[in-house]
């Protein structure tokens, strides 16, 4: 009996010793007020993926660069609402007749956060910097070099015309102090530097970031003093916290929620057509559907409608036009799309030797299988047994890429408004690594593509793209469901929070 | 008994070894390149060989498992693929909190269920007994991350008593606690109860009554200590399961432990995270289930004797 | 010759959710000061559950006192609430049980055992209580340097020695041992059946020595009484009960028969013949009646009496008349 409670003792005093340790552990900062008694220089956000880095030079995600903007200023600033660009560190910018040099003119009033100033060297250094970078060398191949004309012109020479180059600018190509870097690039990375609305202060690996406003900013001291980016990973646990108010805002909630966050009072939900379009993809390789008909029936067999209002919560804008949104370069009324039609797609079917039907295989994401069964309730309807396979992220990308299979329902974001930064990954017959898993192989649309991306005639490249588009929609290599909704949560009393297509947040314009 | 002690310790290390192999061929077969996954999408070819070069991920499969398990013996258990950073410094960062779970669980679920367990088999077959059976059956049947989320809903957001997330301060340990212990309870409660009407039954606790001893006396000094053996078995076993259960509830709780750690990790294929947090967790529960075994030793004599004897 | 114990036409059933034993049929007994009663019988006649219903440890809920009473030095044991009775058992009263392989507690140093046992019912300080452990211990010959070693490491017969220090550790007044050495082998049996006589003496206690060994019951018994089917059915000195010129129970009859005698060769041995009559559903009339040559009408029917043989013997058959010898 003596012996037991010894054995009792020590544990007890393990247990107390760990609860110390615990309970002395990194203490958060603020980390946001109850609904009602908002303190107003603290702001908390949550995301759900956490970063790997704050480097801004290591990374090629939209998600990472929420902070990012934060932290860091670019030569131009991309309004994310709006999609127009607005001088950054740049005060004015021009590109020339030709489109094959921009110049810019550099403000000389910011500052580092550790007092330095910026520098032309500090900007060529960058420059050159995120065109080594392995994240996003890509975005620089129409640029040949990046010079200094002197202390405070910039020019960029290029060797074709890049219509999306002020957007890759914007968004990726973030100024940061040269001797920081060079000193600890790997402590930089964890503890960046830079010129932008905020000052990093600290990282709790896998839990948050906190931030603090820079009263030395030029434009003004941002509005909320503490920022706090908290990862969450579970959606359910993120829809909580906001209702407890232990975030003030959440990024990206599930449509399931929706309705949910609508109808609580002191929270607020906005929303905005994303720039993600959901697609069924078509093997053109494949034995099967290799046959134009076969294809084309099954365009025929999709009813848009029903997979929205059946996986996306009634949420989601139909994709009227492939990738183009209204507005952007190729959106055009003349846009022919065929109605759906199910009877014309039996008739197809049967005209192709499938009268008694057919078996396909569909391959999915886990977290669109929803979507994979409405899809395939659709084309039961033209006689096709669907066969559903989902798949693991990894897995799944690995297949498309080599053509291992049928049918795949997937989406593809753009990374500017600009249709060919898109249409380079998903339309050329040389990306099928890349986005062109139906394997569309048309000299003509590659050829209209290259014209595109080098023209700097507005309407002939409305041309281009308009002709781009309904070749690619008579190929039926694909059909275009819908745009997803582009969403944040918050709470009410928060101002200034905008959705973007995108799914960035410039947290300056924010306030209490 | 100091021999017996340092034999297991040493059992550990083949232990750990096997572990560590079979971990490092899952992760081998699982159908994605660490380079690609961290690059994404867009990144070229080139691109994906270089990093891969540097992280060391284009060698031989053999080899790299080699380099891995040699930096372990300098105690360097690698740097994360995704953050360059040393692992061991996340672990050191995040171990206390999932240890403090752990024990925490044990703790609660222990202090619980083996006072209801002996009242139940002194009860046997009562209303008490009854309800507390219906009761072990339900926590059972509850999937952990369920029971978690359900708290958090009850807790968290009707009553705002508790937070949601968090890992900082002792509240935040309350919720998770209680998710992870509710089977523990459930079969820690069986285990004594089983255990207990086994005993009860025996001559010795007869001869114990026969002594005049009060009930109390008999059940405590005379039934329980005799019972004790398969329950603290099942205690030692729970613990283990606790480290993993906690990946789970860590992540519904968003708390900052090796449960989030790994499961981070599985996810974004990078082997140096995953090998050493499995093979912390590993070296764990091996310590935790000697100290289990230890205990026998003080609770039976018989036990006690057989592991001084042994050689 | 005052009793020390009396029990009183005792009826005891055990309940189970199939069907209910009647194991006790109206026992009565004495237990006279300073003597040793045997208590014979089959298994499953009783005699276990007699000496639990005296100390009141039959199975809760299970074993049942149905009526009847026993008086232990003139008061009912029957009447007492829980703390009573637990100053009565192992202090006034002791028990000893039949297999002592089990009866002590494998956690627990042998030492512990015997002081609880002594630390229930007397405050004696720390010293004090070690002192009585050691005398204790050398009392039924175990070297007391053994007392903190665990009950695994003694043999058979120094564990029964243990318990017989347990029991005795308190001096009681009556002693109850169930079979004490059914367990053991013969030449530690004598050791041990010596060493509570010797004990018995000295410490001139009472006892009630429970087995289906009629040898053990000529070395050391005073008083003989033979149960069947939780009845008496007959009692009398150890002498009159072993007399071969007085009349006996056709059980008694058939018990000392089946002895078998060393000096004449045997073939077969002779049993009683049939089986212990089942106590969930007993026969009519007279318990043994299916099992009796010597059955009678009558004994089918009726329950026989208890009839005088002459001095403390009496018998209950129907076979017999009352007498005066």
């Amino acid at each position: 009996m003596k012996n037991f409670k010894r054995m009792v003792a020590i544990v007890v005093t393990l247990a107390m010793t760990a609860a110390l340790l615990g309970a002395c552990g990194s203490k958060s900062k603020s980390t946001g007020e109850k609904k009602g008694e908002s303190s107003r220089d603290s702001l908390v956000i949550g995301m759900a993926a956490e970063i790997s880095t704050l480097d801004p030079h290591m990374h090629s995600n939209i998600g990472t660069a929420n902070l990012m903007l934060a932290i860091f200023e670019s030569l131009l600033t991309h309004d994310f609402v709006t999609d127009e660009i607005k001088p950054g560190l740049a005060e004015s910018y021009e590109v020339s007749e030709d489109g094959m040099t921009i110049d810019m003119t550099l403000r000389t009033d910011f500052k580092f956060h550790n007092g330095d100033p910026v520098t032309m060297e500090d900007v060529l250094y960058s420059m050159e910097r995120t065109m080594e970078s392995a994240f996003q060398n890509v975005f620089w191949d129409a640029v040949d070099n990046v010079e200094a004309v002197d202390d405070t012109h910039l020019r960029f020479n290029l060797n074709q015309p890049d219509n999306n180059l002020p957007y890759y600018i914007a968004d990726f190509a973030n100024i940061v102090p040269k001797a920081v870097v060079e000193a600890d690039p790997d402590g930089f990375a964890r503890a960046p530097i830079g010129c932008g609305p905020y000052k990093f202060v600290n990282w709790s690996q896998g839990m948050q970031i906190d931030m603090e406003a820079d009263p030395n900013y030029p434009d003004g001291e941002a509005p909320i003093k503490n920022v706090t980016w908290r990862f969450i990973t579970d959606r359910s646990t993120a829809l909580v916290a906001l209702e407890t108010g232990e975030v003030d805002a959440f990024m990206t909630m599930n449509g399931a929620d929706f309705d949910q966050i609508r109808n609580t009072e002191g929270l607020t939900l906005k929303t905005v057509s994303g720039n993600n379009t959901y697609y069924l993809s078509l093997n053109m390789e494949d034995e099967v559907l290799s046959n134009d008909k076969v294809r084309e029936a099954i365009c025929l067999a999709i009813d848009k409608k029903s997979v929205i209002d059946g996986a996306e919560y009634g949420e989601a804008k139909i994709a009227d036009h492939g990738f183009i949104r209204e507005g952007q370069v190729g959106y055009s009324d003349n846009f022919k799309e065929a109605e759906r039609d199910v009877e014309r797609g039996k008739a197809l079917l049967a005209e192709a030797g499938y009268a008694n039907g057919l078996s396909l295989e569909l391959k999915c994401q886990s977290s669109k299988t929803t979507h994979a069964q409405v899809i395939q309730a659709n084309l039961k309807e033209i006689g096709i047994d669907v066969e559903i396979v989902q798949l693991e992220n990894s897995a799944f990308y690995a297949d498309l890429e080599n053509g291992d299979f049928q049918m795949e329902f997937g989406g593809f974001g753009q990374y500017t408004p600009d249709p060919s930064s898109t249409f380079r990954y998903v339309y050329r017959s040389d990306g099928v690594m890349a986005g062109n898993y139906y394997r569309l192989n048309s000299p003509e649309i590659d050829e209209l593509l290259a014209r595109g991306e080098v023209s700097t005639d507005p309407e002939e490249r409305q041309k281009i793209y308009e002709e781009v588009i309904q070749l690619v929609e008579d190929a039926h290599c694909c059909k275009y469901i819908y745009w997803p909704t582009a969403n944040i949560a918050h709470n009410s009393d928060l101002k200034g929070v905008e959705a973007t297509p995108v799914g960035e947040y410039d947290i300056y314009n924010y306030y209490w | 008994m100091g021999r017996f002690v340092l034999k297991r310790l040493l059992q550990v290390i083949p232990v750990l070894i096997g572990i560590s192999i079979i971990i490092f061929t899952i992760m081998q077969l699982s159908p994605s390149n660490p380079a690609r996954l961290i690059l994404g999408e867009k990144a070229t070819e080139e691109q994906i060989e270089a990093l891969s070069a540097e992280l060391g991920t284009d060698q031989p499969a053999v080899k790299q498992y080699f380099n891995y398990m040699g930096g372990l013996l300098h105690g360097d258990l690698g740097n994360s693929y995704r953050t360059r950073m040393p692992v061991m410094d996340e672990i050191v960062d995040r171990f206390p909190t999932t240890f403090f779970l752990a024990i925490l669980v044990m703790v609660v679920s222990t202090a619980i269920s083996i006072p209801l367990g002996v009242l139940s088999s002194l009860r046997q077959n009562s209303l008490f007994d009854a309800i507390t059976t219906i009761i072990a059956l339900l926590l059972t049947a509850m999937p952990s991350f369920w029971l978690g989320l359900m708290l958090m809903l009850i807790f968290a957001e009707k009553l705002q008593w508790l937070p949601a997330i968090g890992s900082t301060e002792f509240i935040h340990f309350i919720m998770p606690t209680l998710t992870l212990s509710a089977a523990n309870i459930a079969s820690n409660m069986r285990m004594t109860r089983s255990s207990m009407l086994e005993v009860i039954r025996q001559d010795y606790i007869r001869t114990a009554r026969a002594k005049g001893a009060p009930e109390k006396v008999v059940i405590v000094k005379h039934a329980l200590k005799n019972a004790l053996i398969p329950v603290v078995t099942a205690i030692g076993m729970n613990f283990g399961w606790s480290l993993g259960g906690a990946v789970l509830i860590e992540s519904v709780f968003s708390m900052k432990g090796l449960g989030t750690l790994l499961l981070n990790g599985v996810r974004t294929k990078d082997v140096p995270v995953v090998m050493s947090a499995v093979l912390v967790t590993s070296l764990i529960f091996c310590v935790v289930t000697l100290l289990v075994d230890i205990s026998y030793g003080f609770i039976d004599p018989r036990i006690k004797a057989q592991y001084e004897n042994k050689r | 010759m005052e009793n020390i114990l009396e029990i009183k036409d005792l009826h005891v059933q055990y309940q189970t959710s199939e069907d209910t034993n009647y194991a006790l049929n109206g026992i009565d007994l004495n237990i006279q000061k300073g003597e040793t009663l045997g208590l014979v019988g089959e298994t499953g006649a009783g005699k276990t559950t007699i000496a639990l219903s005296i100390l009141r440890l039959l199975q809760s809920g299970v074993g049942q006192i149905k009526s009847g009473d026993i008086l232990f030095e003139g008061k009912s044991l029957l009447e007492l609430n829980d703390t009573e009775i637990r100053k009565v058992r192992g202090d006034k009263i002791s028990m000893i049980f039949q297999d002592p392989m089990s009866s002590l507690n494998p956690v627990l140093t042998v030492g512990d055992q015997i002081a609880e046992a002594i630390d229930l019912h007397r405050s004696l300080s720390k010293q004090e209580l070690s002192d009585m452990v050691d005398s204790t211990l050398e009392l039924v010959g175990i070297p007391k340097s053994r007392k903190n070693d665990y009950p695994h490491q003694f043999s058979g017969g120094m564990k029964q020695r243990v318990i017989i220090a347990i029991a005795l550790s308190t001096n009681p007044e009556l002693l109850i041992a169930d079979e004490p050495t059914t367990a053991l082998d013969v030449t530690i049996q004598a050791q041990v059946l010596h060493l509570m006589e010797e004990l018995k003496q000295k410490l001139n206690m009472s006892m009630l020595m429970i087995t289906h060994d009629l040898g053990i019951v000529a070395q050391i018994c005073d008083h003989v009484a033979i149960i069947y089917a939780g009845k008496i059915i007959e009692y009398g000195t150890v002498y009159e009960i072993f007399d071969k010129s007085r009349e006996h129970h056709p059980y008694t009859k058939g018990l000392f028969g089946s002895i078998p005698d060393l000096t004449v060769e045997t073939r077969r041995l002779t049993p009683v013949k049939g089986l212990m009559a089942d106590p969930a559903d007993l026969p009519e009339g007279c318990y043994f009646h299916p099992r009796c040559d010597e059955c009678m009408e009558i004994c089918k029917n009726k329950v026989p009496d208890s009839c005088g043989m002459g001095g403390e013997h009496y018998v209950r058959c129907h076979l017999f008349k009352e007498r005066q010898v």
